[in-house]
């Protein structure tokens, strides 16, 4: 059975699927990201955590096309699913209890 | 399809002429022979192979030469037929922006290549996604030399490749240091049983 308590930037690649699901792969995601938390994540950072994800059970992912701006390589999309929904619920609520918030985290 | 047959299907007006096809049937099998002596090379590491060779590399060549060879008349003349052919080598040799030094035309391996080293590492340490990450990292470059200037988007480049290898390395290391030790724990286990 896997942890489902989350890292920060696990739970911030999760919370960037949940809020923006489409069109979820490397480049979008880092935009997202870049744009939510001011950070410029890595790449290698960001397919570290979403295969530690992917083996967790919290995101899917699969194939999309190969584009000639990207040297005819393929992009790989990813999904969150529903168990990775609910770690973060867990984990924003354990954030909740620790930071003395009441109601929930905006946009949960 | 030949460079003949490919011509005629297309309704060409002229047949290229036998220098052009020396040159580039030529340069096909040049293109042949390094590929050999890359398998071979390729062949005597102790690394799951088949991930690192770009197996299709080939194959994709072959494609884009017979596509050109469909496009003939948007070539004006031989020389830059030739020219394309020399471009369309290094792409799929090199990748997309490949500076003519980085491969002369359908060349042997005679140098390391940077790039080719972080593309076999890449795919050899994360074979599931190592394709997904040189094309993003691909992607967001193109994207980056338009905005920001070739200079600022190469350094960026430089900066996300090593941070990716390097980060890379240690999980592979941090994993087989985790096998390693699952190992010795079987065998104290198992020697205890005796």
């Amino acid at each position: 059975m896997p942890r489902k308590n989350l890292g920060m930037f696990e739970l911030t690649v999760l919370r960037t699927l949940i809020q923006q699901p489409e069109d979820a792969y490397g480049v979008t995601l880092l935009d997202r990201i870049s744009e939510r938390t001011g950070r410029d994540a890595s790449v290698g950072a960001l397919y570290t955590t979403l295969d530690r994800l992917e083996r967790k059970g919290f995101v899917s992912s699969w194939w999309g096309e190969a584009t000639a701006e990207r040297g005819g390589r393929r992009k790989r999309f990813y999904k969150i699913e529903n168990a990775g929904r609910a770690a973060v619920h867990q984990t924003e609520e354990q954030l909740r209890h620790l930071l003395g918030v009441d109601g929930a985290l905006a946009g949960a | 399809m030949s460079v003949d047959s490919a011509w005629q299907k297309n309704g060409a007006k002229q047949s290229p002429d036998d220098k052009t096809k020396q040159a580039l049937l030529g340069a096909i099998d040049r293109f042949d022979r390094g590929f050999v002596v890359e398998f071979i090379a390729y062949g005597l590491l102790p690394l799951p192979l088949p991930r690192i060779m770009r197996r299709c590399e080939k194959r994709v060549l072959r494609q884009r030469i017979e596509s050109m060879l469909h496009d003939w008349d948007t070539i004006p003349d031989h020389h830059s037929y030739i020219e394309e052919t020399d471009r369309l080598m290094r792409e799929a040799r090199w990748g997309s922006r490949a500076s003519k030094t980085d491969a002369p035309l359908s060349s042997t391996v005679t140098k390391v290549d940077r790039r080719r080293v972080v593309t076999m590492l890449t795919n050899v340490l994360a074979p599931r996604t190592g394709e997904a990450m040189l094309g993003d990292l691909d992607e967001e470059f193109a994207r980056r030399e338009t905005s920001d200037g070739s200079d600022a988007a190469r350094r960026w480049l430089r900066r996300q490749t090593t941070i990716m290898v390097l980060g890379l390395l240690c999980r592979f290391i941090v994993r087989g240091d985790a096998i390693v030790r699952a190992f010795e724990d079987i065998l104290r286990i198992g020697s205890n049983l005796f």
